[in-house]
């Protein structure tokens, strides 16, 4: 009897240290990422052999971990959500921080642009003023300098994407194997007669930070091992990973390298979900934007420009600054960025003696025509006083002796500005817009006029009524407004990711404290139950202590009789 | 519901994030003075500011053209209103001399003194504003008036050599504005009326007495015309000016009006943030310090232990 009631009160003490440890556990690991706070279950131990109504105590031997794998599995999808969330607004702040819009304190471009066309309008006042043609000038440097800084810190804002992308499937790589591994040592204990808690610990915090990096999520939260997919693809699998490659150029997709897996992965949420949609949509609109807005204005202005007159006079020739790829290929195909309209040149002959002015006009039919037909008919045009000639891909129109040209009139073609004679701008795009190789230091140069006189300003009034002229290529849109709803664009863009990143927010802060509630350590629960495990040691103690005295009592009465 | 020192303190830092991101926000608004400072504050808004910031752009530059085109249009009012007092000297010689009492002597000294307001008058016609002719039309750069000189310095042939376009000055909105005349319109008919009339009073051809007097009452009647068709282009000059007065009036009143409007969309209302960043912050505090004073609170093990 003795021998059961030690064993009785020795279960009691093991359940309280374990008990104990417990605890300690729970309040050590109470601030742990990923910790799920442990309870001990108490039993009766069931008896076992013929006196089944002996009492043998109680079973400590159960520890489970508290956690609710459905609610673990929402905190996880939102966190994706929030990462997501988080790292556009961040992005797309650093890209609308670059816009330094709308406060025209800051010299944006859409000042940048108003100051460019008004100083054509001070020009048309002036036109023979020094400094006015000077500070067109250096407006027109300043927004083309504008213009290609924009383009260079969005292409640095995309590198910075692709890097961080690279970055991140790295992380994921290194998540999916230490997963896989989880995986083999949880199944290899399990059958060893079960798995240690401290490994589902690990698995759910590495499985929180692949879904905050990809949106993954586990499809087997039940079982001990976690089976992680995103888009399709199977990241985990048992003790297998699955392979992450980066995207191989900017704007690529992450791809899968392994087996029969291999292809692109489509990840749509998550940090990686975040920063592929900067890369291959966000960012690639914006500079396709940027660069619309670009060549419109480049195109605008030139096309006006080429008929205006500087106050040096008609020149001796006029070569184009924008190569065709072939000569012998149709105009509309020779690969010129602005593309050429069908309609008439018209070309005036200046006869330098008298002043007289003979216009000549020439078809220009993009479609049936090649740059080295164009120059034909323009020697076939000029009876004699003009020559025109194709070498380099580029076409050069000189005046015979005694003569000289200009383009003075309503042109009925943009083949001027296509081909980039007599032009304000050159380049195509954000990328390589500059003011034209004849105007740098050259403010005398400028064709304010549609005449040599000293007060036509008459081109400089026709440039500066463009920035709210509507154009076609703009849907309608004036330049000026075509590039407000651009920055409205991308203002609203960021506006959106940013209350998506607090909708996001609270919904974290709400799912994770409902997951807190059942598995967060509270310090005071521990308390209480040290106290009571505390107490169950003592009076364990005290009952076998007790049980120890009954036994010396009957050991000493039967020595007594002996 | 449990709750656990883990949610307590990430209420907490809730708290915090979401009035220090309130406060700075409203800082940055007061500091600025603005409350739209990029894109995301107000993207609606934005594209308004930027197209009322282009059009107050506009109207200053409008402005500036057309204070541009009044003081070109101010000198050639001036130096036409010179002309103008001239030509009435003119026409009291004129009158004088066909008046049919002058000697010959007295002719000639009228003959004198026209021939000094004709030389007046060339100086007028080629009068230049910060180095632009104000009469040559679009060619600025040239004297409008080119004159021949005889023996004795006096002058005899007048020519134009200016450009029969006037300069146009964009004033905005499309519109154009002149803000002189040629010279062509204004002073080769006047010229030519007092050159001829000095001729006759000095009497170059050797008229006698009866056709000298016969051509210089063509003479006065001509100078009669000549300076009414020259009152009509004075005229001409004084209504650019009152109409460019009126424009720069219109221009200064909308921009007024797109000042007031750009404000309404850009201007932070400091005294509303003011009172937004004082609630924010006493909101702050009360959820900084009932939180901070719950966490300090002596849990349980406090109570055990002590």
């Amino acid at each position: 009897m003795a021998d059961a009631s030690l064993s009785i009160g020795l279960s009691g003490i093991i359940a309280a240290q374990t008990a104990l440890n417990v605890s300690g556990e729970n309040i050590t690991n109470s601030t742990t990422p990923g910790y799920a706070r442990r309870q001990v279950q108490l039993a009766e131990n069931t008896p076992t052999g013929p006196d089944a109504n002996m009492e043998t105590g109680v079973n400590s031997d159960t520890i489970v971990r508290d956690c609710n794998m459905y609610l673990e599995g929402q905190v996880q999808s939102y966190n994706a959500g929030l990462s997501s969330a988080t790292t556009l607004s961040q992005y797309l702040n650093q890209i609308q921080a670059l816009l330094q819009e709308p406060n025209s304190a800051n010299d944006p471009i859409s000042t940048q642009l108003d100051a460019f066309f008004n100083d054509w309008q001070a020009l048309a006042a002036d036109p023979n003023d020094s400094t006015t043609q000077s500070t067109l000038l250096d407006a027109a440097q300043q927004l083309a300098q504008s213009l290609q800084d924009l383009q260079n810190g969005l292409q640095s804002v995309q590198s910075s994407v692709d890097q961080d992308l690279s970055a991140s499937v790295t992380q994921v790589n290194q998540l999916t194997s230490e997963l896989a591994q989880n995986n083999q040592l949880t199944t290899a204990a399990t059958s060893d007669g079960g798995a240690p808690l401290s490994l589902e610990d690990q698995r759910d915090a590495l499985m929180a930070q692949l879904a905050q990096l990809t949106g993954a999520t586990n499809t087997s939260p039940q079982q001990p091992t976690a089976t992680v997919q995103v888009g399709g693809a199977t990241l985990v699998s048992g003790s297998t990973s699955l392979t992450l490659n980066a995207p191989a150029s900017p704007g690529g997709s992450v791809t899968a390298g392994d087996g029969n897996q291999a292809g692109p992965v489509s990840i749509t949420s998550g940090t990686i979900g975040a920063l592929l949609q900067l890369s291959q949509t966000t960012i690639p609109g914006y500079l396709q934007q940027l660069n619309s807005f670009t060549s419109g204005l480049i195109s605008m202005v030139n096309e006006q420009y080429a008929e205006g007159v500087s106050q040096n006079g008609p020149s001796t020739s006029a070569t184009s600054t924008n190569s065709v790829s072939d000569a012998t290929a149709m105009l509309a195909e020779a690969g010129l960025a602005v593309a050429p309209t069908q309609g008439q040149l018209t070309i005036n002959v200046v006869d330098n003696a008298t002043g007289a002015q003979t216009p000549i006009t020439i078809s220009v039919n993009p479609s049936s025509e090649s740059l080295n037909d164009l120059a034909t008919a323009i020697n076939n045009a000029g009876g004699g006083n003009l020559t025109a000639a194709v070498s380099g891909g580029e076409l050069s129109i000189s005046a015979a002796s005694g003569y000289s040209l200009d383009f003075a009139a309503n042109q009925g073609t943009n083949i001027l500005a296509s081909l980039g004679i007599n032009p304000f701008f050159q380049g195509t795009d954000a990328s390589d817009i500059q003011l034209a190789d004849a105007l740098v230091n050259n403010p005398a140069g400028i064709a304010a006029g549609q005449s040599a006189d000293s007060g036509d300003g008459s081109n400089a009034t026709a440039i500066s009524n463009l920035e709210s002229a509507a154009s076609a290529a703009f849907g309608g849109n004036s330049l000026a407004g075509y590039w407000q709803t651009v920055v409205s664009g991308i203002g609203t863009d960021a506006e959106n990711a940013t209350e998506t990143q607090t909708t996001a927010q609270n919904m974290v802060n709400t799912v994770t404290t409902q997951e807190q509630a059942i598995s967060g350590v509270s310090l005071d629960e521990e308390a209480a139950n040290v106290l009571q495990y505390q107490q169950l040691y003592t009076d364990c103690a005290h009952y076998m202590a007790t049980v120890g005295q009954l036994t010396q009592t009957l050991l000493s009465y039967i020595s007594g009789v002996s | 519901m449990r709750v656990t020192e883990q949610t307590r303190a990430s209420l907490l830092l809730q708290g915090i994030d979401q009035y220090s991101s309130t406060m700075n926000t409203l800082n940055e608004e007061l500091s600025t003075g603005m409350k739209v400072n990029e894109p995301s504050d107000d993207p609606v808004a934005t594209g308004a500011i930027m197209r009322t910031n282009t059009y107050i752009a506009d109207l200053n530059e409008d402005i500036s053209v057309i204070n541009t085109a009044q003081s070109v249009s101010q000198a050639a009012g001036t130096a036409m209103s010179n002309s103008t007092s001239i030509l009435s000297d003119v026409q009291t010689a004129a009158t004088e001399a066909a008046n049919g009492t002058e000697s010959a002597s007295q002719l000639q000294a009228l003959g004198t003194q026209v021939n000094q307001d004709l030389e007046s008058l060339v100086q007028d016609a080629n009068s230049q504003f910060e180095g632009n002719y104000l009469f040559s039309g679009t060619a600025t750069n040239t004297a409008p008036i080119a004159v021949t000189r005889d023996a004795q310095g006096n002058i005899q042939d007048i020519t134009y050599e200016g450009s029969d376009t006037d300069v146009t000055y964009p004033v905005g909105q499309g519109r154009s504005s002149a803000a002189s005349v040629t010279a062509q319109a204004a002073y080769m008919n006047v010229l030519s009326t007092v050159k001829q009339l000095r001729d006759d009073l000095n009497n170059t051809q050797g008229l006698s007495s009866q056709d000298q007097q016969a051509a210089i009452s063509n003479d006065l009647n001509a100078v009669t015309t000549a300076q009414s068709s020259f009152t009509a282009q004075a005229a001409e000059v004084g209504s650019y000016q009152s109409l460019l007065t009126s424009l720069n009036s219109q221009m200064q009143n909308s921009l007024t009006n797109a000042q007031s409007t750009l404000a309404n969309y850009q201007d932070a209302n400091t005294a509303q943030i003011s009172v937004q960043l004082q609630s924010a912050q006493t909101a702050y505090q009360a959820i900084v310090s009932s939180e901070a004073n719950q966490m300090q609170q002596p849990d349980l093990f406090s109570y055990l232990t002590g």
